[in-house]
């Protein structure tokens, strides 16, 4: 009977893991379409983006990795096209290496040319950009000086947004958007952008960075999204439905399944201390 | 003072305090030539940046060399099938992005191919692992791994989007959490490096903390 009660608290690894994929496998084959409650950071992070005005630029950080698509780019597209209904023009910059190319697949579900959205006149790609915290600061000084062409190659002078932008950069953004897995990332645009130059800002870390940004909300970070939950909320409050309330079935699946092991591994811990193993 | 010694030890000083005053003022003074400057300091830390990524990939093929031929006298014949597989990705990248272009189909399709499903593996297997070591390590064996183990709880409950609707106090509560512990501790701890961070610029300007120049002769 003992041994039945250190069962409890050593499951092997690999039940641990195929009854996760399992359960996660399940809900994503036959979807429950669980509720999701909107909350207040959510709220006010759409608040921001709707209170944009047509013409109203804003800066967009495309700054993750392919191991955190499913918690950033759901969000990164569905702020995108709220920003698009609101009128505003999108600059973009990567401070992740890979992200330039993930956002072929992001701007195919976002499809800007659908809503008269011209490449080059409303939004712009200039690429990825190393230096951390310093090319932050040189993107909100002057972009045009820091980036000579965009993505593509294309000079910044066939690009009338580029144009529009010059220097100071950061008197024409009127919000950033920064989404990173890296909370290095996710800070040292607090301190270039909110701090320095008190321009409004949303962010979208991954759900476990979200206490280290907390701090600064709402005096610097205006709106908090909490990593692919937050979109999904982001996604019904909106009204523009995507992947990420697809993937909040799976969401809750994972945690609960979660949860209830840590349940049995104190269950299995107190009943061996209560005999005494 | 010998000549060795002014080149490294002197001049990087001046350079560093130079640098420093320029970006710390720019920080309170709004004049534009002092702007300029400030961001041709910034590009420049770019390009360096950049090029250290290079270096990098450079120092990554030289110790991969090295461990190739020590791990083949040693006979260990999967550590170098290892270095071989990662110079061979360095090659191949290489001169996909540098020959063909960033932007062409072969260079997309390589990273569509191999580092978007195996960059989602990695990640999605490092929460796994994570989830598991959790499930090992949260057991209430004091009052404080209780506290511990229940905020654990609510923050896990409170991602949950179908105990989060159902039960919504649980949101009250992790907002609570959020608010009053959270927030206030690691502002604390935020003001305390960057009071740190201060002291630590101040005697970088001054010269008193000259670590970062590396071993110099004395």
């Amino acid at each position: 009977m003992a041994t039945d009660k250190h069962r409890l608290e050593t499951i092997p690894n690999w039940i641990f893991f195929l009854v996760i994929l399992g359960s996660m496998a399940y809900i994503t084959l036959y979807p429950l379409g669980l509720p999701i409650p909107v909350t207040q950071l959510t709220k006010d992070t759409y608040a921001v983006v709707d209170a944009l005005n047509e013409g109203d630029i804003i800066l967009m950080d495309h700054g993750y990795g392919a191991g955190t698509i499913a918690s950033h780019e759901p969000g990164f597209v569905v702020i995108f096209k709220h920003a698009m209904e609101k009128g505003a023009k999108v600059i973009m910059v990567s401070t992740s290496v890979e992200s330039p190319l993930l956002l072929d697949a992001a701007i195919a579900k976002i499809k800007p040319e659908a809503k008269g959205y011209v490449y080059g006149e409303d939004w712009i790609h200039f690429g990825y950009l190393s230096g951390g915290e310093a090319a932050y600061a040189a993107i909100l000084d002057d972009i045009t000086g820091t980036f000579t062409a965009d993505y593509e190659d294309t000079p910044l002078s066939q690009l009338p947004l580029a144009q529009e932008l010059g220097s100071p950069t950061w008197q024409k953004i009127a919000l950033v958007y920064v989404m990173s897995a890296g909370g290095d990332v996710c800070e040292g645009w607090i301190r270039q952008s909110a701090v320095r130059f008190d321009i409004p800002m949303i962010q979208q870390p991954l759900e476990m960075m979200v206490p280290t940004i907390l701090p600064y909300y709402p005096i610097n970070v205006q709106g908090v999204l909490n990593g692919g939950i937050g979109a999904a909320e982001y996604e019904l409050f909106s009204g523009f439905p995507g992947e990420a309330v697809k993937l909040s079935d799976m969401l809750s699946m994972g945690g609960l399944v979660h949860l209830i092991f840590l349940i049995l591994g104190n269950i299995g811990f107190f009943l061996k201390r209560k005999g005494g193993a | 003072m010998s000549t060795a010694r002014t080149y490294k030890r002197q001049i990087p000083l001046a350079l560093t305090f130079i640098v420093g005053m320029i970006i710390t003022f720019d920080w309170f003074i709004k004049w534009e030539p002092l702007q300029n400057l400030t961001t041709t300091i910034m590009n420049f830390q770019i390009i360096m940046v950049a090029f250290m990524m290079g270096f990098a990939g450079i120092n990554l093929v030289i110790i991969h060399t090295r461990r190739i031929q020590q791990n083949m006298s040693d006979n260990k014949m999967f550590d170098v099938l290892l270095s071989v597989v990662l110079l061979g990705c360095l090659i191949i990248w290489t001169i996909a992005g540098i020959g063909i272009g960033r932007n062409s189909d072969t260079y997309k399709w390589l990273f569509n191919t191999f580092n978007q499903p195996l960059g989602a593996t990695a990640y999605a297997a490092t929460l796994f692992y994570l989830a598991s070591a959790t499930y090992r390590v949260l057991r209430v064996r004091s009052a404080e791994t209780g506290v511990l183990l229940l905020v654990a709880f609510i923050t896990i409950l409170g991602n949950i989007p179908l105990i989060t609707t159902y039960v919504p106090i649980i949101i009250t509560i992790r907002t609570w959490i959020a608010d009053y512990l959270v927030k206030f501790s690691y502002r604390a701890i935020t003001i305390g490096v960057g009071l740190g961070g201060i002291m630590m610029g101040v005697r970088t300007l001054l010269a008193m903390e000259t670590g970062y120049l590396g071993a110099v002769e004395e």
